[in-house]
């Protein structure tokens, strides 16, 4: 052979080798790669929320002493207001501070004393006893004709102004809110009572410019009307609810009261001590959506309260979520507006930021000199604070899943407006401050829900069907039944969801005493028929149907089975279930009846299993050696007695590698569950109800979910766990698998 | 076998286990069974759908008239009485295409010759009969008689002719319109000067307008060939002609016309565009979808699978490599589909599309070009998904050749590389192709990762075409057994569209079936041909 040839043939050999030994190893890389990809995408579901300190400068010496504070959702400008009644502006991006404007109608000599924020929402009392309700924001104005440019406004306005006179007291402190058409003015009186104001609507003015010059408009005096609010105790502290209906508030030792705010008068509708014990109370507030309220005592702990219907079917509030405790005693706590988030301050000037529903602590804002005022930004995206020593901080804030933690997931969570904890999967609803609740436990519930259904059809079918068609069928029955068997492990589970919601599950709703029936005549029927045969098997004429012909007569006998069950069951109906079995159902099993249920499940999901048990029993029965056959039979054990004491035995770690196989492959199965239950992720074992799947899941909700949202990697968590599944089943079946193999191999 | 037959002594059935054998028959019993069924009720249901029925008159005691298929004779789930389920059609008028009717209120039930069933593009068919027609060449009279269908029938056609070739040429110059469109983004987007083009374009939409015009001309004179029409209860109802499909008088029909019915039903199955949001019409769409998914399929995951199982029975050396690999391999056997669609979704779609997107097709966005669902991912989704089936058969495949014939090989100087060419790869092609046959007939049925990573219900047009390139892989696509879980779970009417599911149902099946029992029959033989070979 030429030299040159043989020089092309080594260098060709080379490159395939070295090209196939990539694609092989590409194969693994795959799978690692797919898995972390999954992994990935769930990773900032856990991890996601994170603080990054922005920038931190001296408040320039200015007239007055800082109030509030308030950031932009751009985190571009800040604003301060003082006790002078000025506020200013500053640009958190230059670090400079603008001049100082007086809040609208402000009259000089006095000082804020108090300033409650709800939102944009400034309540104020002054030293001279006036109280004053403004509304500031810093809002987004695009400006420039041809290429419009972002520039962010203050928007200040004065909504309410009330005169010392028309308060009973000197009042300690006042809270206003702006209802649908009035406003609410509560004011809590050195003698611990509370005194409500309810002032007519003030004019709320639409142009926005008129607004951002704030002038003055002549109305009239708005009509006074007020009460005050008989407390059966003193009161220490309080709050309102941002329609101005609720007010809650808290005595000094700790009891919690509650008030639905009428014209002219107030009902008590709560008052409990919720740790059952006096236990000083420090701060409050309400979590966005109104329905939980934060509390924060003396010794650090962080608490919140939620309306629960007791024992008795009375509305109470009651503890429901505690918080990561901080060091020293709570004196501020702050809602979100965007989430159901609290933040609280304590004594040291330390910072939490909590969520709610799944008590997880996301953050802790820390400043040297402790912090004093701050503000979470419309969007919860910026921490704007002010620490002891008039330093401004403002950090970044990123907490894109705060509802997400392990517990949420997998444990049972207390959800506002349930009574108790539960697990519940609902991505989705129509309410504004609706909170998307993500237990993944009612569909880990329904995937193995559905396959234990599934197995208890397909187990005893497969393994007795692969049984008789390997020891004792013809070996002319048994060539065609396992291609038979191993095609319809092909048919599409489309085609199959089909058939069993469309098809199968109407036919069932209908005569599903009939179907219980069979059930239960075919066992009776085939126990007859053995003992008919155990006589009739003695004349010779009968005996060759004992020679692999048992399926002639054994499937007629199902079918007729099938027949008299159709035949007695409106009978049975009438007299043992009143005429209506689903009623009966309803009454005495307390469960409803779905049509597209566990029945058909277990029907169809099992359809598909079957092929997977019967072939791999089969496959372990082939396997045995012929030798120990041999053997039981040679000492005289009949042919089931071989099978039973020495064939199973040896067989079953292949067929329990069959069965977890067949389960991985129910547990992964979409289109099916899709199809034929009603996706309703309820936790019940009953047969007669559907469920929600992991896998239906993902196809239900994907389309749905928007890219890198709480749902979208919630999803894909849900996939890390299929896939996990479906690790340990396909590990667990190798291992048992070879270890089969290796037993084999002695013989 | 144990077929061994030890004396039939009385008494000994149980204590021998006799009776086990017996129970045990009734498992594969059981499973042949249910299998039966499927099969019956997929075949009969599948099969019995173009079939032409008859229409019954159904006169019921207080005076009112039905006419319609009868569907099913029935006992009433609560009450037990017998009533019969009638396919009533005229969805427009009844609102309701189906009707239960209670056997005892029947005073009769005839077939009356005349009657006519009209399959329609809008409303599913109508059943009543035919009171005349009115066309510009008879007049604004309606007329009757038997032969003015005849008589109207070549010049409506005629101008049924003129509008398809008007549609024809409007799809062209829309095509065209839209890729001047895309021209004029990206120059735009790359800052150059596009007035040619818009003025190109300029023209080119005056000429569009042009057969708009023309179009909606085509229409109103086509609108003037009516049928009409009157139900059962005698309400009468116009109906233009270019909106009947086929029309027919099943009472009268003999065998062979309600075959060659049949036949023109199936024509148009395979190779019609769907009608009434798939519920009627042709599957034609989602049997190229399916084709081109599965072809598609197969040019990314036979390749990777076959070198992957020659890499691991050839080349790679035993150890734990090797051992993770298969280990690898096994595993990916048993992911679910759900999560090789989500994958799919996160990596070829939102990584790898919207990156293809950002580097050729930047002037389109915020519109994606292959950043969304499309043939192409939704073939490499499943690609991955087969690959081990592939894999495993080729590795059986090679394990199947004889070391004899490899050794053989080498020592007569080969290559390995040569040895795997010219010697293993061919001994085993058959086994391999198997394998191919059983990857084809698992992607064929496999629906729920499509689902998130480009069906669709309706694609508005094939990704094979006669525009350049010809092929459109970034197309969404239809599919067979999408088609089935869309029309018999999300459309409005379910009961009426139950017969064409069962058709796809049947379809798909058939299909599946064909290529895995191909494939299995193809093993068996192969099977027994390397147990006859003695190396």
């Amino acid at each position: 052979m030429e030299r040159k040839i043989l020089e092309r043939n080594k260098r060709a050999d080379y490159l395939a080798k070295r090209l196939i030994s990539i694609g092989g190893v590409f194969i693994l890389i795959c799978v690692i790669g797919i898995l972390a990809l999954l992994i990935e995408v769930t990773l900032p579901l856990f991890f996601g929320s994170g603080q990054t300190k922005l920038t931190r400068f001296a408040l320039p010496e200015a007239a007055g002493k800082p109030m509030a504070l308030l950031l932009d959702e751009y985190l571009e400008k800040g604003l301060w207001l003082s006790d002078q009644g000025h506020y200013f502006v500053i640009d958190l991006v230059q670090e400079q501070v603008s001049q100082s404007h007086p809040l609208p109608d402000w009259v000089g000599g006095r000082k804020i004393l108090f300033v409650e924020r709800q939102g944009t929402l400034f309540s104020s009392l002054l030293s001279s006893g006036d109280f004053r309700l403004d509304r500031l924001a810093l809002v987004p104005v695009y400006e420039g004709d041809e290429i419009p440019k972002r520039v962010v406004r203050p928007q200040v306005e004065n909504l309410l102004q009330v005169e010392p006179s028309e308060f009973a007291e000197q009042p300690l402190q006042v809270i206003g809110r702006q209802g649908e058409d009035s406003a609410v003015v509560a004011a809590l009186l050195p003698s611990g009572r509370l005194q409500i104001l309810r002032k007519g609507a003030a004019a709320q003015s639409d142009d926005l410019m008129a607004m951002f010059l704030a002038e003055n408009s002549d109305e009239a005096a708005p009509e006074v009307q007020g009460f005050i609010l008989d407390s059966p105790y003193p009161i220490q502290n309080f709050t309102l609810s941002g329609n101005g209906e609720k007010l809650y508030a808290y005595t000094a030792e700790g009891r919690v009261l509650a008030w639905n705010l009428g014209e002219e008068s107030a009902e008590l509708v709560d008052e409990v001590l919720p740790f059952g014990e006096p236990h000083p109370l420090t701060a409050m507030a309400l979590v966005f959506g109104d329905q939980s309220l934060a509390i924060g005592d003396a010794q650090g702990q962080l608490f919140s309260l939620a309306g629960v219907t007791g024992p008795y079917g009375n509305r109470h509030l009651t503890l429901v979520h505690r918080f990561q405790r901080h060091s020293s005693s709570i004196v501020e706590i702050q809602t979100s507006l965007r989430h159901k988030a609290i933040l609280s301050r304590d004594q040291t000037g330390r910072v939490h930021l909590d969520h709610v529903t799944s008590e997880k602590h996301l953050l802790e804002f820390v400043a040297l000199a402790g912090l004093k005022l701050f503000d979470l930004g419309p969007r919860g995206n910026g921490l704007f604070a002010l620490d002891q020593a008039k330093r401004l901080h403002l950090w970044s804030v990123s907490t894109p899943h705060p509802e997400i933690n392990f517990k949420s997931l997998f444990q049972k969570l207390w959800y506002e407006g349930y009574d108790e904890p539960a697990l519940v999967w609902q991505s989705s609803a129509g309410a504004d401050d609706f909170e998307a609740k993500f237990s993944l436990t009612p569909l880990i519930f329904g995937s193995l829900k559905g396959s234990l259904y599934a197995m208890l059809f397909a187990l005893p079918l497969g393994i007795l069907g692969a049984v008789y068609t390997n020891e004792f069928a013809s070996p002319r029955f048994r060539a065609w039944v396992k291609p038979t068997v191993e095609i319809t492990a092909a048919v599409p589970s489309v085609i199959i969801g089909f058939i069993a919601a469309l098809w199968l599950a109407p036919l069932i709703h209908q005569g599903l005493l009939t179907f219980f029936l069979y059930l239960v005549l075919l066992h009776m029927g085939f126990g007859l028929f053995l003992f008919i045969w155990a006589r009739l098997r003695c004349q010779k004429r009968f005996q060759k149907f004992e020679q692999s012909r048992e399926l002639l007569l054994m499937i007629p006998l199902a079918v007729l089975i099938l027949f008299v069950a159709m035949l007695i069951a409106p009978g049975v109906e009438g007299v043992f279930f009143g005429g209506d079995f689903h009623r009966w159902i309803l009454e005495n099993l307390a469960s409803d009846y779905d049509q597209r249920n566990s029945i058909i499940i277990a029907f169809a999901l099992g359809f598909i299993v079957i092929p997977f048990i019967f072939t791999m029993t089969d496959d372990a029965l082939s396997g045995v050696p012929p030798s120990l056959k041999a053997a039981s039979q040679a000492l005289g054990a009949s042919r089931w007695q071989t099978l039973w004491k020495v064939l199973l035995p040896s067989a079953s770690p292949g067929i329990f590698a069959g069965v977890i196989l067949g389960m991985g492959r129910a547990i992964g199965e979409t289109m099916i569950v899709l199809m034929a239950t009603g996706n309703t992720p309820i936790i019940d074992l009953s047969p007669f109800n559907g469920m929600r799947t992991l896998s239906a899941n993902i196809a239900v909700e994907i389309p749905e979910a928007p890219v890198d949202g709480t749902l979208y990697r919630v999803l894909f968590l849900s996939a890390v766990i299929l896939f996990a599944f479906t690790f340990v089943i396909n590990s667990l079946a190798e291992i048992v698998r070879s270890a089969l193999r290796k037993r084999y191999a002695q013989f | 076998m144990l077929n061994s037959n030890p004396g039939i002594v009385k008494g000994r059935f149980w204590r021998e286990g006799e009776a086990f054998i017996w129970l045990s028959s009734i498992g594969v019993g059981m499973i042949l069974l249910i299998i039966g069924t499927l099969l019956f009720v997929i075949v009969k249901n599948g099969f019995v759908a173009f079939w032409p029925h008859s229409l019954a008159l159904v006169e019921t005691n207080s005076g009112e008239y039905y006419l319609g298929e009868i569907k099913q004779t029935t006992l009433h789930p609560h009450t037990g009485e017998e009533r019969i389920q009638l396919k009533v059609g005229n969805r427009e008028l009844y609102s309701l295409d189906f009707k239960w009717i209670q056997s005892k209120t029947i005073s009769r039930i005839t077939y009356p010759k005349e009657a006519v069933a009209i399959e329609r593009t809008e409303y599913g068919n109508f059943y009543g009969f035919i009171q005349g027609y009115q066309s510009p060449l008879t007049g604004a009279e309606p007329v009757q008689g038997p032969n003015v269908l005849e008589r109207i029938e070549p010049s409506f056609t005629e101008e049924v002719q003129v509008l398809a070739r008007l549609n024809e040429e409007i799809k062209s110059v829309a095509v065209e319109m839209e890729s001047l469109r895309r021209k004029i983004l990206k120059a735009q987007y790359e800052g150059e000067n596009h007035a040619a083009i818009e003025a190109e374009q300029r023209v080119l939409r005056e000429h569009f307008d042009l057969l708009l015009e023309a179009q909606g001309k085509q229409h109103t004179v086509l609108s003037q060939y009516q049928v009409l029409l009157r139900d059962a209860e005698g309400t009468t109802k116009t109906l233009p002609l270019s909106h009947v499909v086929r029309q027919y008088q099943p009472n009268q029909m003999g065998l062979f016309a309600k075959l060659s019915h049949y036949l023109a039903h199936l024509w148009e199955l395979f190779f019609d565009e769907p009608r009434e949001s798939n519920t009627e019409g042709g599957l034609f769409p989602a049997i190229i979808g399916t084709v081109m998914l599965v072809l598609t399929m197969s040019l990314f995951s036979f390749p990777m699978g076959v070198v992957a199982a020659v890499y691991m029975k050839e080349y790679a050396s035993p150890g734990f490599l090797l051992q993770t690999i298969r280990i690898a391999v096994n595993n990916l056997a048993g992911i679910p589909s759900i999560v090789w669609g989500i994958f799919g979704l996160s990596f070829f779609i939102y990584t790898i599309g919207s990156g293809i997107d950002q580097i050729f097709y930047p002037e389109q966005l915020p519109t994606p070009t292959f950043g969304t669902g499309g043939i192409l991912w939704a073939s490499l989704t499943l690609a991955l998904l087969t690959v081990p089936v592939v894999i495993v058969a080729t590795e059986e495949a090679l394990g199947g050749v004889p070391s004899d014939v490899r050794h053989g090989s080498l020592a007569l100087g080969a290559t390995k590389f040569q040895t795997l060419m010219k010697v293993t790869l061919p001994m085993a092609s058959p086994r391999i192709i198997t394998g191919f046959i059983l990857a084809m007939s698992r992607a064929a049925g496999e629906v729920a990762p499509l689902m998130i990573t480009g069906v669709v219900k309706l694609a508005p047009a094939l990704p094979i075409d006669g525009t350049f390139p010809f092929i459109h892989l970034e197309r969404k696509f239809m599919h067979l057994g999408f088609h089935i879980y869309d029309v018999g779970f999300q459309s409005p009417n379910v009961e009426a569209a139950k017969p064409m599911v069962f058709v796809t149902t049947l379809l798909l099946l058939s299909i599946v079936i064909l290529l895995s029992s191909t494939s299995i029959i193809l093993r068996n033989k192969i099977r027994k041909r390397y147990q006859a070979k003695a190396f």
